[in-house]
């Protein structure tokens, strides 16, 4: 072996263990609440939104809140600095890299796992107008003035 | 049906010619005919049946299941035509319509330089592998068929669900089709390298496939980078990069290619790194598969915006075993010729050039390698975060743009250090200046530092030697020579190049790169050009005309080299400077941004027919009005009109951005209102106030005047308890609304809670029929001696600044322009050779000696004769 070699050598196998530092310090695990409670590490878990306690986005302070269910089904509270994503109501699962913090999964990263992304969905519809009509979010039977 | 028969036809075929050509190969060379004939015959199949999908396409034959899935009548017909790739048939598609394309030129390229049947057994192998793909998964397939029970058999919808909106942008047309070129294009070194590998020709395939690899890195590059363009247009988070597995995947094989180009140069000059190079060849496009795979597998599911859905355990199945195949069998040729392939190259000293490129392949494969980790991980269930990549990749980027500079500096085989350092010294003293200038305006993390003078150091090489290279290759000269039939053709079309070169860029300054300004004012001025040309050429036919002589040949590296330099200056002082700030904006009320920087005013909306609205924002900064900016939110049927979609406004200026993306309109003040279950309760009025929800009455003879359709009334009970002091005892109201049917209104009675100013009001009910406990109630209250504010409306806007962006797509640019020249300077080189070779070929055959057919010409390495280059050019 040359000098150059090993100098060659030395410095891949110098990078490779700062990339492996890297990796480590950089890695998020799937997984679910209790897990990312008790670790503390950023995360990232999927689950689905809990309807029946709502999503409230405030403009003022840029806050996306929500309840979402892991599949182990514990429920928490979600809190995203931005706007809802598109198509969160559709979503039939929902997919979030956060820190849990003081019970709450503060999150940097929401993404909505939708079924009509680029495929199409599997449920067809047979008459056109029901495409345009709009769903209301109360799941009253009738609401009134 | 017309479309699947092709398509099956083609199937046939590709494998007909797979195993023609294979025979071919093996010294049947009375095949060859049938080979290609069955070569065309797959061409000219897969051409006819992606004109019948996009024939359903364009004429919304919605029984069509890819038709109704993707496009909808309402798409314009550009977008339309981006709907024959939206979802993963149409993409195979698009892949075998330009695999196709390459093959015709392929084939006679090929066929020149004695590799026909080699490099296209393994050529249509690939087309083989598309057609399986779109037999398997038909775009042809009917929605009855592909919905068994839900629709019967002969239905057609009336409309088409539809493109998702954020892919119904312009560049969505250009995107996907320059990726998949790039893929397509990458398979010819890889058909190349198998048959360098079959042949036992280690060498010669190097310079015969160079032009493609160039020409494929190339196109790449610029696929890649309309992908970060139309992200940052369209996505509205004011970034064009994301490192998403799936833009990852699009840049694993170019940084391969582009690590294997610098080696190939090695290779051609000392003979040496035979292996590294059919390596490199293999696992490019080994890449590309892999990223096929990911993106299309529905592996990636959780982890990208990008992919696919799940296509179904088939489509998997055949994928992976392409997988196997494509990667497999090469890497067993590759070991069985392993010790055949012990070439030593010639010597070279440590301060070489051969060195630096060295470096520069092993740096770009580390990046490969981390994007490769990064893009990896969600197969073991994890991920990683951005900082991975950015972290990482600032050691790359330094020691890149070290090398980038320095291999110019050095010479092939040895370089002296003194003269290295003379050459070096413009560079050198321009980067300390510039270094210290960004210092001095206070650039002072070290990391940013170092990328920044490394780049500067990149950039001053390549404008320093690439000036001196360029200097005498280029003159302008008046000529009025007297005009011959030919000059007048010389004239005519020096007029056209020079007016439509002027007009094109006139209209990019003039609209400072606003594509759709662009696109504007092309139909605008278009005409005005015509007349320009024709007192151009007037004027040159009459008067004279100037003459261009523009040798761009030895350019491509530095042009190239350049490029990068001015992209990482681009990437660096973006990601160090952006700004950016939410803002709340009452319309016509000034909102001071970037601590006073700038002044933004929101004045109003616009409404267009497709109940899109642009929210106007006018921009001034402190000297006064710079612009107007006018971000885009609409809701659309594709998410069932659920929640916006968004698009940012860019104002764009030659040293920055101004990005705005509208986020929503919210109300503000107005009289708090809030929605109750049976028996919750809400604190009110600051806390001194508790308000509980007991019961709705709702008496049936209220119900019947419900049913009847006359006015009712509704009453709900509710309970105020003062917080304040201890003995108020809950005082119950009685609030009740009455539902006014012929002026569809209601009238809410309006209850004082006594003893205070306090109103409460009952604004709405929810009662629910069958759950009667979970009937709701909503509550407006106020304090009459403390009203609140009169309810106004106001918008959030994310604003950014993105000093420099502009350097980051002008870089890209710049490097594919050096790419295109090197790939024209290596096919002219691969064609001399070629020729030369047939000459002397030639001459040995009519000296008829029976052993030169058998081994073929040689191709010669050295072959840039300007002699012959000038006559391959005439």
């Amino acid at each position: 072996m040359k000098p150059k070699h090993i100098v060659a050598l030395v410095v891949a196998l110098v990078f490779i263990g700062v990339a492996a530092f890297t990796l480590v310090d950089n890695k998020i695990d799937y997984s679910d609440f209790q897990n990312a409670q008790h670790t503390g590490k950023r995360a990232q878990i999927s689950g689905t939104w809990v309807k029946e306690k709502g999503a409230h986005y405030d403009a003022k302070a840029n806050q996306f809140t929500f309840v979402m269910k892991d599949h182990k089904g514990i429920e928490m509270p979600v809190s995203y600095s931005g706007m809802k994503p598109n198509n969160f109501e559709m979503a039939p699962s929902v997919v979030c890299v956060g820190k849990v913090e003081g019970g709450t999964f503060a999150v940097t990263d929401i993404q909505t796992k939708c079924p009509s992304r680029y495929e199409g969905s599997g449920k067809m519809q047979t008459s056109p107008s029901e495409n345009a009509a709009p769903q209301s979010d109360q799941p009253t039977s009738s609401s009134m003035y | 049906m017309i479309g699947s028969i092709a398509m099956a036809i083609t199937l046939t075929a590709a494998l007909a010619a797979v195993l023609l050509y294979t025979l071919v190969a093996r010294g049947r060379g009375e095949l060859l005919t049938a080979a290609r004939t069955a070569t065309h015959t797959a061409i000219l199949g897969v051409f006819t049946s992606a004109g019948v999908l996009l024939y359903y396409i364009f004429n919304h034959h919605f029984e069509i299941n890819y038709v109704y899935e993707h496009t909808a009548l309402s798409l314009s017909k550009p977008l339309l035509f981006s709907t024959f790739y939206a979802s993963q048939e149409g993409s195979f598609m698009l892949w075998a319509v330009w695999t196709s394309l390459i093959a015709i030129f392929l084939m006679t390229y090929a066929a020149r330089q004695r590799y026909e049947a080699h490099v296209m057994a393994v050529f249509m192998s690939i087309l083989a592998f598309l057609a399986i793909m779109l037999v398997a998964k038909s775009p042809f397939q009917t929605i009855y068929s592909a919905h068994p029970g839900e629709a019967p058999a002969g239905f057609i919808p009336l409309d088409g669900k539809g493109l998702n909106p954020t892919l119904q942008n312009l560049w969505i047309v250009i995107h996907p089709p320059m990726l998949f070129l790039g893929f397509s294009l990458l398979a010819v070194p890889f058909a190349f390298a198998i048959a360098g590998l079959l042949k036992r020709d280690y060498q010669g395939w190097i310079s015969t496939s160079m032009p493609w690899t160039l020409g494929a890195a190339m196109v790449l590059g610029f696929g890649i980078m309309l992908g970060g363009f139309w992200a940052y247009e369209t996505l509205g988070w004011g970034g064009y990069w994301g490192w998403d597995p799936v833009e990852n995947a699009s840049l694993l094989p170019w940084l391969i290619t582009l690590a294997g180009v610098h080696t190939m140069l090695t290779q051609r000059r000392t003979g040496g790194l035979v292996r590294t190079n059919i390596a490199m060849t293999l696992l490019a496009y080994a890449l590309v598969l892999y990223a096929s795979y990911l993106t299309r597998s529905g592996i990636l599911g959780d982890a990208s915006v990008h992919s696919f859905a799940d296509p179904g355990n088939l489509v998997t199945a055949l994928l992976e075993v392409a997988l196997v195949v494509f990667i497999g069998a090469p890497i067993v040729l590759f070991f069985t010729r392993w010790k055949h392939m012990r070439i030593i190259g010639q010597d070279y000293k440590l301060l070489s050039r051969e060195t630096a490129l060295a470096i520069g392949a092993a740096v770009l494969g580390a990046s490969a390698l981390v994007v490769f980790i990064g893009t990896s991980a969600p197969l073991v269930s994890k991920k990683v975060d951005n900082d991975f990549y950015n972290n990482l990749h600032i050691p790359i980027a330094i020691v890149l743009m070290l090398v980038n500079g320095l291999s110019l500096l050095l010479k092939w085989k040895q370089s002296n250090t003194q003269e290295m350092l003379k050459r070096a010294g413009f560079a050198f003293v321009g980067t300390v200046i510039a270094s210290i200038a960004a210092f001095a305006f206070g650039l002072r993390d070290p990391k940013f530092l170092g990328m920044l003078a490394a780049a500067f150091f990149a950039l001053f090489v390549n404008l320093e030697i690439g000036w001196q290279v360029f200097k005498g290759k280029w003159s302008v000269e008046f000529s009025r020579e007297a005009v011959s039939k030919l000059d007048y053709w010389k004239r005519v079309r020096t007029g056209i190049w020079l007016t439509f070169g002027v007009s094109i860029l006139a209209l990019l300054v003039g609209t400072a790169g606003d594509y759709n300004l662009f696109a504007n004012a092309i139909v605008e001025y278009g005409p005005y050009a015509l007349i320009l040309l024709a007192i151009a050429i007037s004027l040159f036919v009459t008067l004279g005309y100037p003459r261009f002589t523009f040798d761009t040949k030895f350019l491509g590296a530095y042009v190239a080299h350049m490029g990068v330099a001015i992209f990482l200056i681009g990437v660096i002082v973006t990601a160090r400077y952006s700004k950016h700030e939410i803002e709340h904006m009452y319309m016509n009320e000034p909102v001071k941004a970037f601590g006073g920087q700038y002044t933004l005013t929101w004045k109003g909306a616009t409404t267009s027919e497709v109940d899109h609205t642009n929210f106007i924002i006018d921009v001034a900064d402190k000297k006064g009005h710079i612009g107007t900016a006018a971000p885009l939110m609409y809701l659309s049927d594709f998410n069932k009109r659920q929640s916006p979609f968004i698009n940012p406004s860019i104002l764009k200026y030659a040293s920055k951005d101004l990005y705005f993306t509208c986020y929503g309109v919210d109300m503000s003040g107005g009289v708090p209102r809030d929605t109750l279950g049976k028996m919750q309760s809400i604190k009110a009025f600051d806390g001194k106030e508790e308000i509980k929800f007991i019961d709705f009455d709702f008496p049936d003879e209220e119900k019947q005047k419900m049913r009847a359709q006359q006015d009712f009334r509704v009453k709900a009970t509710v309970e105020a308890r003062l917080l304040t002091t201890d003995t108020a005892r809950p005082q119950v109201l009685t609030l009740s609304v009455v539902r006014n049917l012929a002026s569809d209104s209601a009238v809410e009675a309006d209850v004082v809670i006594p003893g205070t100013s306090y109103h409460v009001q009952l604004a709405q009910l929810m009662p629910n029929m069958t759950a009667p406990a979970k009937s709701r109630v909503v509550l407006r209250y106020f304090d009459a001696k403390n009203p609140p504010p009169a309810e106004r409306e106001f918008i959030t806007v994310e604003a950014f600044v993105k000093p420099y962006i502009n350097f980051v797509w002008a870089g890209i640019l710049i490097l594919v322009v050096g790419f295109g020249f090197s790939m024209f300077r290596r096919r002219r080189e691969a064609l001399v050779a070629i020729e030369r070779a047939e000459v002397q070929y030639a001459r040995l055959t009519s000296h008829a000696s029976p052993l030169a057919e058998a081994h073929g010409p040689v191709v010669s390495q050295k072959t840039s004769s300007s002699k012959l280059t000038k006559k391959q050019r005439g």
